[in-house]
Order: structure tokens, then sequence, then C-alpha cells
């Protein structure tokens, strides 16, 4: 047994570098050929600059849209954490019967194909002649990000130890001191996990984007629009940027979680 | 809040939406709080919505707009044709108010109630314009002018020179000699109508099933020769750059970076004829600001402004007066041959456009 364990070590290890390398090698690519001279997309490199992001700064339309696509996906981050919490919690207390089918309930906008879900808003805000713009985004968005937050924070609350709650209440408090005291802590790091995984969903989003939005631009709409004509050098910059922002993220999450993690054992 | 019943397709049939609004109980919700978008009742006077395909909008036309013109651009991008008719379907009219159609999306659009026709006399500048944009009978439906185009092309052969030596002919993509090293795109309009003009059919888009069936023999027995059908513009490109593919159906767009890349890259319109495409300003129907869409329709039409697309995007005018004042080297890159523009076929939407998907699912498959 040992033996065997011994000589699949270097197998392991070569079958992950495969793993990392197909699931990295294509964004690896974006990145060299976005400081790449030629506008052509193959080997070998013609030389290097930062032409490209040269050209993006200078670029109003970028700029704006990058602004709208961090503002959709901060206020999307708030609305559809609140909700996904607030569900949670609730059909993990007081579900009783109903909870598988809420669960499975709360799980439906992730089975909806976005396309449907966008054409299906449309014409919803239209029947409700509600005005498109970056609200109408941000709602679809949060029907977007809703289901992950939901399902993250319950795993969560189905691995707590009810006897905390319940000691709290046996020494008097109330259901809101219970979850701000008790709950919400101990939720912390599977909220900022939500969060951060609703904000990269919001910040990738295009076709829910599309059709929800008035007449403002997101950063991925922008990029879809340009790959009409091909693949451009400026969209491997744009798409380099929007690697180091996700990358950026998931490393915020990882410490924020360590350390949400360190405390609650110290505790 | 006026009863707009191209707006209430997806309702079912006899229900209002203002009692739809009533039976949810919501009907100020639309005016008051949510509203705070950047609708058209809040517009500035010279503003225009600008629903359009990303090159149109970028932020050189916007400047230019803004200073030859007097005219505010908020473009809005879309990718597809259909995406774009998707948008305007589902309530989009009341966004934007004007919009780039191809041409074989006027007439659906014009019969789906999406667009506003616009008056002739409203375009001067079409005068100074090729007569053969002056009157394309694809941009009018019954009667009614929907745009002018200010901008055409064509989708033709490009090829290695250094391999294939000049090419005037669509034989190039029917050569055995070349056997691997060909690439046609992956769209049934396009494929089907190289083949159709392969074979010599007069209206590819009015075809019969004897002349599609005979298309598909064709297209079939020239699969073996090809390295790839293409769907993203990017990949034949970069075949072409690496010699992979020597000859492909494809658009313009891709010599530029070719020939800069190094690579000895050729672009003809073969004597059988290419695949034309033209898009205009389209006042998207309702807009209140019909007079200014026109304006800018018109200033799409003027030599400033072809000669300033002509610079920055590489495609081609359909203003004369802007080829004009071109120099001749750039013409030729341009593809602009005024001579044969008759020769271009302009994609229409064929009569049954499920049987044209069948058959080249059919050939895909063979």
């Amino acid at each position: 047994m040992a033996a065997r364990r011994l000589s699949s070590t270097p197998l392991l290890g070569l079958w992950t570098a495969l793993v990392l390398l197909f699931l990295f090698a294509p964004l690896f690519l974006v990145v060299l050929f976005s400081f790449n001279t030629s506008e052509i997309s193959i080997f070998p490199i013609q030389g290097y600059t930062l032409e490209w992001y040269g050209r993006l700064a200078g670029n109003e339309a970028f700029r704006s849209a990058l602004i709208n696509s961090f503002v959709v996906a901060a206020a999307t981050v708030v609305l559809a954490t609140a909700l996904g919490v607030a569900m949670a919690t609730g059909v993990h207390r007081y579900g009783a019967r109903w909870r598988t089918v809420l669960r499975s309930g709360a799980g439906l906008p992730m089975m909806v194909p976005h396309l449907i879900l966008g054409i299906a808003l449309l014409s919803f805000y239209n029947v409700l002649q509600i005005d498109l713009s970056l609200l109408t985004v941000i709602i679809g968005h949060s029907i977007v990000a809703f289901p992950y937050v939901f399902l993250i924070i319950s795993a969560r609350l189905v691995g707590s130890d009810p006897s905390i709650e319940e000691a709290a209440r046996d020494l008097g408090a109330g259901t809101l001191t219970i979850f701000v005291e008790i709950t919400l802590p101990l939720l912390a790091p599977a909220i900022l996990a939500a969060a951060l995984i609703s904000f990269t969903l919001s910040f990738d989003e295009v076709v829910v984007t599309f059709f929800t939005t008035g007449t403002e631009n997101t950063l991925p709409m922008m990029i879809w629009s340009m790959l009409r004509f091909g693949i451009t050098p400026e969209i491997n910059a744009i798409a380099t940027l929007t690697i180091v922002v996700s990358c950026a993220m998931a490393g915020l999450a990882e410490i924020a979680i360590r350390r949400a993690t360190a405390d609650s054992t110290r505790r | 809040m006026a009863e707009r019943l191209d707006l209430n397709l997806l309702l079912p049939a006899g229900i209002s939406r203002r009692r739809v609004m009533q039976a949810l109980g919501v009907a100020g919700l639309g005016a008051s709080a949510l509203s705070a978008g950047a609708g058209r009742a809040v517009a500035q006077d010279r503003l225009l919505n600008y629903f359009t395909w990303s090159t149109w909008g970028e932020g050189p036309f916007v400047e230019d707009a803004k200073k030859k013109a007097g005219i505010d651009l908020k473009p809005t991008f879309y990718s597809s044709s259909d995406e774009m008719m998707a948008k305007l379907r589902g309530g989009g009219t009341k966004l934007y108010d004007m919009i780039v159609p191809v041409q074989n999306y006027v007439a659906p659009a014009a019969k789906a109630g999406l667009i506003e026709p616009l008056d002739p006399a409203s375009l001067p500048n079409v005068k100074t314009l090729f007569p053969e944009f002056q009157k394309q009978p694809q941009w009018s439906v019954d009667g009614k002018l929907y745009g002018v185009p200010f901008v055409w092309g064509a989708n033709a052969i490009a090829f290695n020179r250094k391999e294939t030596g000049e090419v005037d002919s669509l034989d190039v993509l029917f050569d055995p000699k070349w056997k691997g090293r060909l690439a046609m795109r992956d769209e049934p309009e396009d494929s089907l109508g190289v083949g159709a003009l392969k074979l010599g059919i007069k209206e590819p888009y009015a075809m019969g099933e004897k002349e599609l069936q005979e298309v598909k023999k064709l297209l079939i027995s020239q699969k073996p020769l090809l390295r790839a059908y293409w769907k993203n513009v990017a990949d034949v490109q970069n075949m072409l750059a690496s010699g992979e593919v020597v000859a492909a159906w494809t658009f313009l767009a891709v010599i530029a970076p070719l020939r800069k890349a190094g690579v000895d890259a050729g672009w003809v319109w073969p004597k059988e004829g290419a695949i034309g495409w033209s898009e205009a300003i389209t006042p998207v129907k309702g807009t209140k600001k019909l007079k200014l869409v026109q304006d800018y329709a018109n200033f799409t039409l003027s030599p400033e402004y072809g000669e300033f697309m002509a610079r920055t995007t590489r495609y081609a005018p359909s203003s004369k007066a802007a080829v004009d004042r071109l120099e001749p080297a750039l013409v030729k890159d341009l593809g602009i041959d005024p001579k044969n523009v008759s020769r271009l076929t302009f994609k229409a939407i064929p009569k049954d456009k499920a049987r044209w998907n069948e058959i080249w699912n059919e050939v895909k498959a063979s």
C-alpha cells in the first residue's frame, strides 16, 4: 500500500501539472499576446510593447464601460449577498418540511440559460414600463448571483453546530441578537466567499447584461461586440486586466477566509 | 404610455399591457422609482441614443460627430444583427433613436415595426454618392426609404500571393492543388452563396430546392479540400498568417494585419461575383428626434465622414466625393473598385431560411 502510494506520487504530480496547464495555458496566451507588437495572435512573438494598454487608457468608451462594470458588480454583491444570506438562514431555521422545495426553488435561476433569463427580464421590465438602466442590469445580475450565494451560505449553515445558538437563547438572547452576534460571525467566511463569487459572476456577465441594459455598456459587452471583427491585441489587453481583477479577488478571498478560520479556531 | 402593439409580442393576445400592470398592482412603479436611468425623457436636445456596432460608436466617431455636426452620440453596442432585433423586439425601441442595420435586416425590421422611414429630401448628401448606392433596393420597403448606406464592403477571397500567384476566380477555392489549405466561412448565407456563384446561379438568395441540392453537392465535393470552416475571423486570419491556409473566403479586415505581419496577402472579388453588405443609419420606430437622426444620417454620407471613416477603420465609404479625397494606393487597399459594384450580390435573407440552415448542416455533417 505504502509502495503504491509512493510510486503514484510523481504520476499524481504530473497529472496535476497537466490539468493546471490545460486550465491556465489559454489565459497565459492571452496575457502574452496582449504585449505582442503584431496585431495577429500567432507565434513567434514579434516584439514586446505596451501600446495596446496605452490605447485603452486613452479610450473614453473603455473607461466608462469599466466604471459601469465596477458599479454594477459592487451593487450586485450587496443585493445578492443580502438576499441570499437572508433566504438561506430563513430556510435553514424555519423551512421545516418545505426546506427541500425551497432549496431547489432558490437554485432555479442557476438552471435557466442566461439567454432565456435575459429575454424574460427584458419583456418583464417592458410590461411594467420600467426604463432600462444600470439598475435593471443590477437586478438581473442579482438574480444570476443569488443561487450561488444561497448554496454557499446553506452549506455553511448545515455544517454549523445548532447548540451554540441554543445556548445563546438559553442565556436570554433575542432572535436579532443571536443573528448579529452568533450567526453572522459564524457565516463570515462563507459570506465573503459568496460576495466575491457574486462580484466575479457580475463582472463577467454579458448576455443578461445586453438585454437589461439601457444606454450603458459594460466591459464584457464591449469585448463581445469588438469580437465581430476578430481578436485584436486591445481585446487581449482588456482580457488581461479582467484576469488580474479576478485573480486579485480570489487572492483576497483566500486571505480573508484563512484569517476568519484562524479566528474561529482560536476562540 | 401609449399602447404600442409591436412591443407586446410576448403578451398573450387580448391582454393589454395596461391591464397586466393593474393586475400586478405596480402601475406607478415604472414611472417613479425605477426610471432613474437616462431614457429618452431626460435626454438633452442634441443627444442621440445610438444602438450600434462597436466600430461606429468608438471614441473618434463620437468626437467627430460632436465637433463637425454638433451632435452628442451615446452609443450602446450590439454584436450581431439577431441580438439587435431581439433587443428592439423586447422593448428596446423605447431606448434608442437610431440603429445601423445590415441591408438584409431592413425588411424584417420594417415589417416587425421596429424602424421608421426617413425623408429622402433630408439627405442632400446622397447626390455625392456612387450611383450604385443612391438607390439600393434592399433599403426600401413598400416604397419607403429606411436608409442610405454610408459604408459597404464585400466578402471575397483573401489569398497568399507567394503561394497561389494572382487569383481572379472562385476556382482557387475548389482547386485540388491546395488540398487541406483552403478555408470557407461557417455561415449558410455566405457559403451557400459562394456555391451558387460558382454554379452561375443568377439570384442566389432566391434559389429553389433543385438549385440548393446542386449547391449542396458542390460544397460536399469541396469539403475534403478545406482546412476549416471558420467561425471567428481571427481564426482564418491566423491560419493565413501561419501559412496553414493559402486562400480563403473571408472579410477584407484580415488583409491589413496580414500585410503588417509580412504576408503578401492579396484580395480579390472573383469574376463570378462577391457577396456584398452595406450599413446605414436607420431611425428606430417612435424616436422623438427623427429630424436629428436624419441630420446625422446625412452627416454620415458627407465626404468628411467618409474620408474619416476610411482612414480610421479601413472600410469603404459609399461617398464618391470621399473616395476622391483618398490616395489611389489607399483606395486600392480598401478593396474599392467602384466600376465593379455591379458584380456584387447583396446578401438577402433567403426565402426559405430554415431550409438553408438545414442544407448547410447537411454539408457540414456529410
